[in-house]
C-alpha cells in the first residue's frame, strides 16, 4: 500500500476504515507458526474468563470446526451450568476471538430467521435455550436447530415478491451452534448432536470474578486498554487461514486396533458411532488450526493438510470428559450427586437404624444429609435430580411412611460395566501412535517434516472442585446461591417459578 | 460533434479489464445541440461493433474504484491548482492533473489499493482528501461520471489535457 494512501488513513483516524485498513494489512500472527499455539490461544483465552480451562478451549475448538471444508465436521456443544455460572462469559471470550462477520450471538430467535437469515454465519450461539420448561426461552426453535447441527436444512417458502405465486428453496448447510442451558435434562436427540461442556459455579470462580471486577472498578488503565482494544490477533489469523483445505488423518486406521484387549472406541455402545466422528471433527479443526505447521499436499484442485499424532491427542485431552458426560447421558450437577452417594455409602447407617428402618437399608443415605451436603438449596431440587437418576436407573430412592413421613433413603444403582466412550488410556493411546510414527506410511506422508509435538497440560493449572468433601462445617452450611444459612428441611419445598412455599412446614434439621 | 478514434475504446477497455467494469456515456451540449446518451457498461459494449462505436464517442466515464478524483470548480486558478499539486507530492501519491476544457480543473489520482477497501470505506477515503483541498465533494461518489481524459468537453468541445502529473 502506497505511504500516502497510509498516510491519508492515518489521518482520517476513522474506525471503520482503520479497520478495515488492518484487515487488508494484516497477516497471520507468528504465533500460529509455533508448536505451542493452544498455549497461546488458552493465554488469551484466560485474560477474559478465568478458570473453566478445558471448557473454554473445548468450546474455542468447537467453533474452529466450523472453519472445515466439509460441513458435516461442523461441531456444536452446549455449555450446561446453573444460572450465573459463567456460560454466556465463556461464550462471549470464545467469540471474541473469531472474526466479527462469521459469528452472531442471539438471545432470541425465531424458526424462520434461523432457516433463512443466518447463511452468511459460520457460528451461530444463543444465551440461552431451555427446551423442557414451560415458556423456556427459544423452546420453540430445538427441532430447527437439531437439523442445522446435523445435516444442515432445507426449508421451500412461498415468495412474498411474486405475490406468493413461486416459492423459494433455501438450503442451509450444518452449522456450528452454541448454545447454554440451565435445564439438567436430557434430550437424548439434541445431545448426541451437542459435545457437553459442563460449566460451573464455585467459589474460588466467584472470589476470582469479584476480585476481577473490583479491581477492574479503580483502575483508569484498564478503560484506557478497553478502549484502544485491536481486533484479537487469534480472529484476524482466522481470517486468514486458508479454508478450502481437507483435513487427512492418517493414522485413523490405527485406532481401531486393541489395546490391552479394549477398543479405543467402545463398538459395544451404539452412540460411539456419534462419538468418534465428532473426536475426528474435533482432531480436523485442531490441525486445521495447525496448519501453517503441517505437511501439506496437492492432488487435482484439491489441498490436503495432514493431521499429527497430537492433535488427535489434543482433542483427546480437551473432550474425552465431555464426550463421556454426554455418553453417561448425565448432567454434571446429578453426576456429582451420584458420585457423592457412590463414595459416602454406609455413612449414615447409624441414624438410618436408629430410626428403625430394616436392616437392609442400613448402607443406604438419608436424602436430606445428602442436600446439605452438597449445598443443594431446597428440597425441591435435590427429589428433582433423584427422580432424574432413578428414571435412568442410577439411583434408588426408598420411602416408608411407616418410619417415618419426613424421610427419604436414596443410594446409587451398581451396574456392571462402564459407561465411558473411551476407555482406553489417553497415554496408551500415545504409545500406539508413537510406534506408528515409526512406520513407513508414517515416513512416506510426513517425509523429512519436522514433527514437534505439542500437548495441551491442564494439570499446568489450579483445577477446580466443587466442595463434596461432606464433612458438616458452618462453611458447607451456607446456600450455594445467597450464601445465607441454609435451612435444611425435609418438606421445604420452594417452588422456584413463583417462589411459593408448596408446605409451610419448615423442620429445621438440628 | 465528437471526433471517432479507435484509441478511445482501447484505453477504455483496458480500464475494464484491470479495474472491473464501468459504465461511459457521450454528451454534446454545444449551442443548439444538446444530446446525451444512457450510461452503458464498458464489458457489454465490448461485445459487438454497435458497441465499440459507443465506446469511441465515449467523452464521460464513471469514477474508477481505484480513483480520487479532486475537481476544482471553483475559486479556479493555477496556483491552487499547483498548490493542491504540491501538497499531494509531498504525500507521495500519483495523479493526473488536467484542464478539463471547461473552466476548470480535474486532479486524478490513481491508488490501487483502494480496490481492496468496500465502497463506503473508498468514499469516506476520497470525501477525506476532497474536503481537505476544498473541491467538489460530489465527485467522492462512485457513481458520477466526469469527462475523460484527452476527449473533448461535452459542453466546449476543447480536449481535456494533462498539465502536470505526480513527481
Amino acid at each position: 500500500m502506497s505511504e500516502a494512501l497510509i498516510k491519508t488513513i492515518k489521518e482520517m483516524n476513522d474506525k471503520d476504515v482503520l479497520d478495515e485498513y488492518k484487515r487488508i494489512t494484516a497477516v497471520i500472527d507468528s504465533k500460529f507458526y509455533d508448536a505451542e499455539l493452544l498455549k497461546h490461544i488458552h493465554f488469551e483465552l484466560d485474560k477474559r474468563h478465568k478458570l473453566d480451562h478445558r471448557e473454554k478451549l473445548g468450546t474455542f475448538i468447537v467453533a474452529s470446526s466450523s472453519y472445515l471444508l466439509d460441513s458435516r465436521d461442523h461441531c456444536s456443544c452446549a455449555l450446561k451450568g446453573n444460572s450465573s455460572s459463567g456460560k454466556d462469559s465463556n461464550t462471549d471470550t470464545v467469540l471474541a476471538h473469531f472474526p466479527k462477520e462469521d459469528w452472531i450471538k442471539v438471545t432470541r430467535v425465531t424458526t424462520a430467521t434461523l432457516e433463512d437469515d443466518v447463511r452468511d454465519k459460520k457460528i451461530v450461539a444463543f444465551s440461552e435455550i431451555n427446551k423442557n420448561r414451560e415458556n423456556g426461552a427459544n423452546a420453540e426453535i430445538v427441532e430447527t436447530f437439531k437439523q442445522l447441527a446435523e445435516g444442515g436444512t432445507t426449508t421451500l417458502k412461498k415468495d412474498v415478491k411474486t405475490g406468493f405465486k413461486t416459492a423459494i428453496r433455501t438450503d442451509q448447510e450444518q452449522k456450528t451452534l452454541i448454545y447454554g442451558t440451565t435445564e439438567t435434562e436430557s434430550d437424548e436427540e439434541l445431545e448426541t448432536r451437542y459435545v457437553i461442556i459442563p460449566i460451573k459455579g464455585y467459589r474460588e470462580k466467584n472470589r476470582i470474578v469479584v476480585n476481577d471486577v473490583l479491581n477492574k472498578a479503580s483502575d483508569e488503565e484498564y478503560y484506557l486498554r478497553k478502549h484502544n482494544e485491536e481486533e484479537s490477533w487469534v480472529a484476524v489469523s482466522i481470517s486468514l487461514l486458508d479454508k478450502d483445505v481437507q483435513i487427512i488423518i492418517p493414522f485413523s486406521k490405527i485406532l481401531s486396533e486393541k489395546i490391552d484387549g479394549k477398543e479405543i472406541f467402545d463398538t459395544a455402545k451404539d452412540r460411539v458411532k456419534r462419538d468418534v466422528k465428532r473426536i475426528m471433527s474435533l482432531t480436523r479443526a485442531i490441525t486445521w488450526l495447525y496448519q501453517k505447521q503441517r505437511v501439506v499436499k496437492y492432488a487435482g484442485d484439491m489441498t490436503f493438510i495432514y493431521a499429527e499424532p497430537s492433535d488427535f491427542l489434543n482433542a483427546l485431552r480437551i473432550f474425552a470428559d465431555f464426550i463421556n458426560l454426554t455418553y453417561s447421558g448425565v448432567d454434571h450437577r446429578l453426576q456429582r450427586l451420584l458420585e457423592y452417594t457412590e463414595k459416602n455409602i454406609g455413612k449414615h447407617a447409624e441414624e438410618i437404624k436408629a430410626m428403625g428402618y430394616q436392616e437392609r437399608y442400613h448402607d443406604w443415605l438419608l436424602r436430606h444429609k445428602v442436600q446439605k451436603a452438597l449445598k443443594i438449596g431446597s428440597v425441591k431440587t435435590i427429589r428433582d435430580w433423584c427422580s432424574k437418576l432413578a428414571d435412568k436407573n442410577k439411583l434408588e430412592i426408598y420411602k416408608d411412611d411407616y418410619v417415618s413421613k419426613k424421610t427419604v433413603l436414596i443410594r446409587p444403582v451398581t451396574l456392571l460395566g462402564n459407561n465411558l466412550a473411551l476407555p482406553v488410556n489417553i497415554d496408551d493411546i500415545d504409545r500406539l501412535l508413537q510406534v506408528w510414527l515409526e512406520s513407513d506410511s508414517a515416513k512416506t506422508i510426513y517425509q523429512n517434516h519436522k514433527i514437534t509435538p505439542f500437548i495441551v497440560d491442564f494439570e499446568d493449572y489450579s483445577f477446580e472442585s466443587e466442595d463434596d468433601s461432606g464433612v458438616f462445617t458452618d462453611e458447607n452450611d451456607m446456600s450455594e446461591v445467597t450464601g445465607e444459612e441454609l435451612v435444611v428441611t425435609e418438606e421445604y419445598v420452594c417452588d422456584d417459578s413463583d417462589n411459593k412455599f408448596e408446605h409451610q412446614k419448615i423442620l429445621k434439621e438440628e | 460533434m465528437v471526433e471517432v478514434t479507435t484509441e478511445i475504446a482501447s484505453r477504455l477497455t483496458k480500464l475494464a479489464n484491470k479495474y472491473g467494469d464501468f459504465k461511459v456515456a457521450w454528451g454534446c451540449a454545444r449551442g443548439e445541440e444538446k444530446k446525451f446518451s444512457k450510461r452503458q457498461n464498458v464489458d457489454a459494449l465490448m461485445q459487438s461493433d454497435k458497441g465499440i462505436e459507443f465506446l469511441n464517442k465515449a467523452n464521460c466515464r464513471q469514477v474508477l474504484p481505484c480513483e480520487i478524483i479532486l475537481d476544482i470548480d471553483d475559486k479556479i486558478s493555477v496556483e491552487r491548482l499547483n498548490k493542491i499539486c504540491d501538497e499531494l507530492d509531498e504525500y507521495g501519491f500519483s495523479y493526473k492533473a488536467y484542464s478539463t476544457g471547461s473552466k476548470g480543473y480535474h486532479i486524478h489520482i490513481f491508488e490501487e489499493m483502494l480496490l481492496k477497501f468496500s465502497e463506503p470505506a473508498r468514499h469516506k477515503i476520497r470525501h477525506y482528501l476532497i474536503s481537505k483541498f476544498e473541491c467538489d465533494p460530489q465527485i467522492a461518489s462512485g457513481n458520477v461520471l466526469i469527462a475523460i481524459e484527452d476527449m473533448p468537453h461535452f459542453k466546449t468541445g476543447v480536449p481535456k489535457t494533462l498539465v502536470r502529473e505526480s513527481k
